[in-house]
Order: structure tokens, then sequence, then C-alpha cells
């Protein structure tokens, strides 16, 4: 199908001789929210790494309508983010500094990026009161803040959400929960989440993607994915 | 008193000098994970270049702008021919600018000679501080010393290209996911690094004089100094630089015979006490 936001075609990733993504396609749409769920060590991760540039692959990738390239730097600037796994914060620098550098490759007005900044501490007002504060300091839940703050920063055409809350309290994973949807209703952000979570990701996504040991092995809508026997037994637990 | 003045005016300005030495070294280390063995070999090539082009008649200030800005095209050519093609094998990477270090040394050393030269004074005369003896030299030394490093740390902490820097070494991944350009930022990173060494390379050739093997010396230091501050910390190294910086200049003047053992001590003491260095590897 052409014209959709990202699409992947036959994307394989080795690491050595370990196969850990094997011939993985899939579209994103503007505007939708789609979710790779699978268990530990599926390889959403290293798919999401493969899109960024972090790790090579082979098969072909096309962003916007055109061949992705191959350094991350050039990736960012067409507007491919990444909020890793692991955050990957610059955890000696202030909350405000990490988020400024986010915007490090937009050549736009500077009032637009302080309007992005804006709306971050809107959705964050934390990190607003803590701006000053270097990040190692914050807590697990705020860190998940800048680093999801630092990646809108970047004023995404897609961004690419590695498991946001992961090992968060449940009122933290709540915020961030609706910080997503009151983004989505604002600014039609397209997203391409990564998540072990079900309910999470079921929560979010308009359309979802199985994936096993590196293959896709379903696809469909909410509806469909919980209506499918094989989701049901394996992950929804009945 | 005379003896205090004496060694806060010598130790400023050996310190500022030790911390224009360090400092490439431990940013080059704090980005890209390199121990460059060739950093002493920098300074004194600086060195070298400024007094070559006073032999062929350019004034001192012009010689001297040669020099930092020769050395700034240099070290990021070196890291390109010498260091890119081992990255990722440390031990080959010092092996390598261990070498490249002896080889400049030789063809220094035969260009020039292997005897000790110095550049002459920036400027002339002097002053009396309480009974001290203080060339306008050495003040302007330090003034322009310390103008560098404060303009570094500018540098660092103020513009988008300073932080790259510092965000680099901190987070290489988080670096790329922001769209941070390393190997470019790294080659700046190198260019800055041959210009610090220049500079202090200068300031040491016009103090104490230079020959092509006093490069291992200040190998040593800047090593000494940056493992005393945590590698590649900035401030770590600025505060190193002043610890030894005047503890050599105290021993210097109360028991000239023990030189060179009260840094050793130091960093022992530290390295007992604090493996990581004073500031770890918080490059801020
Ligand atoms: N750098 C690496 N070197 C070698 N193997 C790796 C590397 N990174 C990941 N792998 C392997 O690739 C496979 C996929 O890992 P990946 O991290 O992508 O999974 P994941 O779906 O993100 O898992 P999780 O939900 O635990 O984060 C795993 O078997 C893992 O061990
Ligand atoms: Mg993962």
């Amino acid at each position: 199908m052409a014209g959709a936001l990202l699409e992947v075609e036959g994307v394989s990733v080795h690491y050595g001789k370990a196969c850990a993504l094997h011939d993985v396609s899939f579209r994103v749409e503007e505007g939708e929210v789609v979710a790779i769920i699978g268990p530990n060590g599926a390889g959403k991760t290293t798919l999401l790494n493969a899109l960024s540039g972090l790790v090579p692959y082979r098969g072909r990738v096309r962003f916007a309508g055109r061949d992705l390239p191959k350094q991350p730097h050039e990736i960012v600037g067409l507007g491919l983010i990444h909020c890793p796994e692991g955050r990957s914060l610059f955890p000696y620098m202030s909350v405000l500094d990490n988020l400024l550098l986010g915007a490090y490759r937009r050549r736009d007005e500077p009032a637009e990026i302080e309007r992005d900044l804006e709306m971050v501490f809107e959705l964050f007002p934390r990190l607003k009161e803590r701006q000053r504060q270097p990040v190692h300091t914050l807590s697990g839940g705020e860190q998940q803040m800048v680093a999801i703050g630092r990646a809108l920063m970047a004023r995404p055409r897609l961004l690419m959400l590695d498991e946001p809350t992961l090992g968060l309290a449940p009122i933290v994973r709540a915020h961030i929960s609706q910080a997503l949807e009151r983004l989505r209703e604002r600014t039609r952000l397209t997203v391409l989440l990564a998540e072990q979570n079900t309910e999470f990701a079921f929560r979010h996504a308009d359309r979802l993607y199985l994936l096993e040991t590196g293959r896709l092995v379903r696809e469909g809508t909410v509806h469909e994915l919980k209506e499918d026997p094989y989701v049901q037994k394996a992950y929804l637990g009945s | 008193m005379s003896v205090v003045v004496e060694v806060l005016v010598l130790g400023f300005l050996i310190s500022a000098l030790y911390a224009l030495a360090a400092l490439g070294f431990t940013m080059i280390f704090g980005v890209a994970g390199v121990l460059n063995l060739a950093h002493g070999a920098f300074a004194m090539v600086g060195a070298y270049v400024a007094i070559g082009a006073l032999d062929r008649g350019l004034s001192l200030p012009l010689a001297a702008l040669v020099a930092v800005v020769g050395m700034a095209l240099f070290a990021p050519l070196f890291y390109w021919l010498i260091v890119r093609p081992v990255e990722r094998h440390p031990i080959l990477v010092m092996l390598g600018t261990l070498l490249a270090a002896v080889v400049l040394e030789q063809i220094v050393g035969l260009s020039f000679s292997f005897n000790s030269q110095i550049l002459p004074p920036l400027v002339g005369g002097s002053f009396s501080l309480l009974g001290v003896r203080v060339t306008y030299d050495r003040v302007v030394a330090s003034a322009i010393a310390l103008a560098v490093i404060t303009g570094l740390w500018l540098f660092i902490h103020k513009t988008p290209q300073g932080k790259a820097i510092l965000a680099l070494s901190m987070e290489r991944k988080g670096a790329a996911l922001v769209g941070i350009p390393a190997r470019r930022v790294i080659l700046g990173v190198w260019a800055i690094s041959g210009a610090l060494a220049a500079v202090a390379g200068l300031f040491i050739a016009s103090f104490m004089g230079i020959s092509p093997l006093e490069e291992r010396a200040l190998l040593v230091i800047a090593f000494s100094i940056v493992v005393l501050g945590g590698l590649g910390s900035i401030p770590g190294s600025l505060w190193a630089a002043f610890i030894i910086g005047f503890s050599e200049t105290v021993v210097q003047q109360v028991a000239p015979e023990a030189q060179g053992l009260a840094s050793l001590a130091l960093l022992m003491l530290v390295l007992t006490l604090r493996p990581q260095g004073l500031l770890g590897r918080a490059a801020a």
C-alpha cells in the first residue's frame, strides 16, 4: 500500500550469527498508533533500534515516501524519533538541558521550540518544577517523563516509544497513559509503540502486530486481536 | 611573606598551564573513550611550529597563531589517519598514539635539534609585588590561560555545540537519538584538543624551555591530572591541575629535591580513597 508514513519491508537483523528479526514487514499510517507487542526477547527493541539507525539491518524501510537514511542523526532530521528502552538521558545535565537537546536538529524559530517546551511542561508539570535539577537525581517515573518530553521536543512526525511504562508504579503509569491520550487529541501524533504490557497496548493502539522470536505472527485491530484464540490463550490468560 | 607570594604567583601560572595541557586530553577521553598518548607530542609539536615560524621571520604573536591553528588542523587529521582505523581496540589506540608520539619526537628532533629551546617572552619588563619580582610576561600568560579556560567552559556549557560534546560524553546512544552527529563532534573535539595542547606547549616552551623528548613529561603531567580529576571530567581536571600545580610549586620552594614526588603521592592517595578520581565520570 502506497502512502503510509512508515513502510517496513522484509527487515532482518542479525547479532553475529543469531537472528533477532526475521523478514519483518509492516506499515504505520499517518495519525495512527501502532503497537508491536510480544514477550521478552521477541525483538521489539531490536526493531526500533534498527529503525533509528542504531543497529544495521537488511531489508527496505521507507519513511515519508523516501528510503530511510542509515545514520541516526539523518533519521532524526526526518522526524522519526525514538524514545528508547532505558531512556538514554544525559544524567548530569538538568531536565531543561535534556529537553532542549531533544530539539538539537531543529532549525525553526526559537519561539517554536519555546512553545513546544511549554507544551511538554503542561503535559508533565512536575518537569517544570524540576527543570534545574540534574536528571540522575529524578525518580524513575520523572526520568521517563523527561525521556518522552525530550522526544517530543524534536517535534516527531513519528514517535517510537519502547515500553514507556516499564517498571513504573501504577499511578505513574496512569499519568503517562493520560499524557499520551492528551497528546493525541491535540496533535494527531503518529506513534509506533513497542510493548510487552498488552493492557497498555490495547488501550492506546489503533492496530497491533504480535512479534514472537523475531517474526510477526499476527496483525489486526484491538478488537481482532482480542478475539483471536491464539492471542487469548498466550497473552490474555483466558 | 615573599615565599607565599612567590608560591601564589608561580603556582597559579603553573596550574593554569597544566590545566591547558590536561583539558584536551580529558575531553578526548570523555567524548570518544580514547587515551591519546600523543597528547604531549601535540603540545611539543605546537611549540616547535612556533619556533619554526619565528625562524622564518614571523612575529611572536603570529607564530603563536600559526601554531594554534596548525595544531587545531593537525589533531583531527591525526585522529582520522591513526586513531579511527583502530578505534574499537583500546590497546591498539594506545600503541598507535604512543608510536606516533615517538615518530613526532624524531621528526622534530631531526629537523630542529634534540636540545632544549626557549621561546622569547611575549612582553618584557617586571614589577615588584611585596618584595617579589613578577614579570609582566607571567601576568599576561596567566591571564591568557585563564581566558582560554573560561572561554572553553562557556563554550561547553552555553552553546549548542558545547552541549552536544557534553551529551556525547555522558550518553552515546542518547546523543545519537537526539540527532547529534558523533563523528563530526568528535573531529571538533580533536581540533579543540590540538589547539589547547598548542597553547600549553607555547607557554611551557616560553617559561621552561622545550625539547622534543620533553613531550613525555608533558604527557605524564596531563595523564596524572586527568587520572586525579577523574577520566573524562573537565571540572575534575581543573581541580586536579590546580592541586598538582600548587603542590609542586610548594615542594619546589621548600624541598626542591622531592620534586615530582608530590604529585605522585597525591595521585596514590586519591586513587586509594577514590579509584574513579576526584569527580568520577561526570563530564559536567
Ligand atoms: N546487542 C545484542 N547482541 C546480541 N544479542 C542481542 C542484542 N540485543 C538483543 N539481542 C538478542 O536479540 C533478541 C531480541 O532482543 P530485544 O531486546 O529486541 O527483545 P525485546 O522484545 O525488546 O525484549 P524485552 O521485552 O525484554 O525488552 C534477544 O534474544 C536478545 O538476547
Ligand atoms: Mg525491549
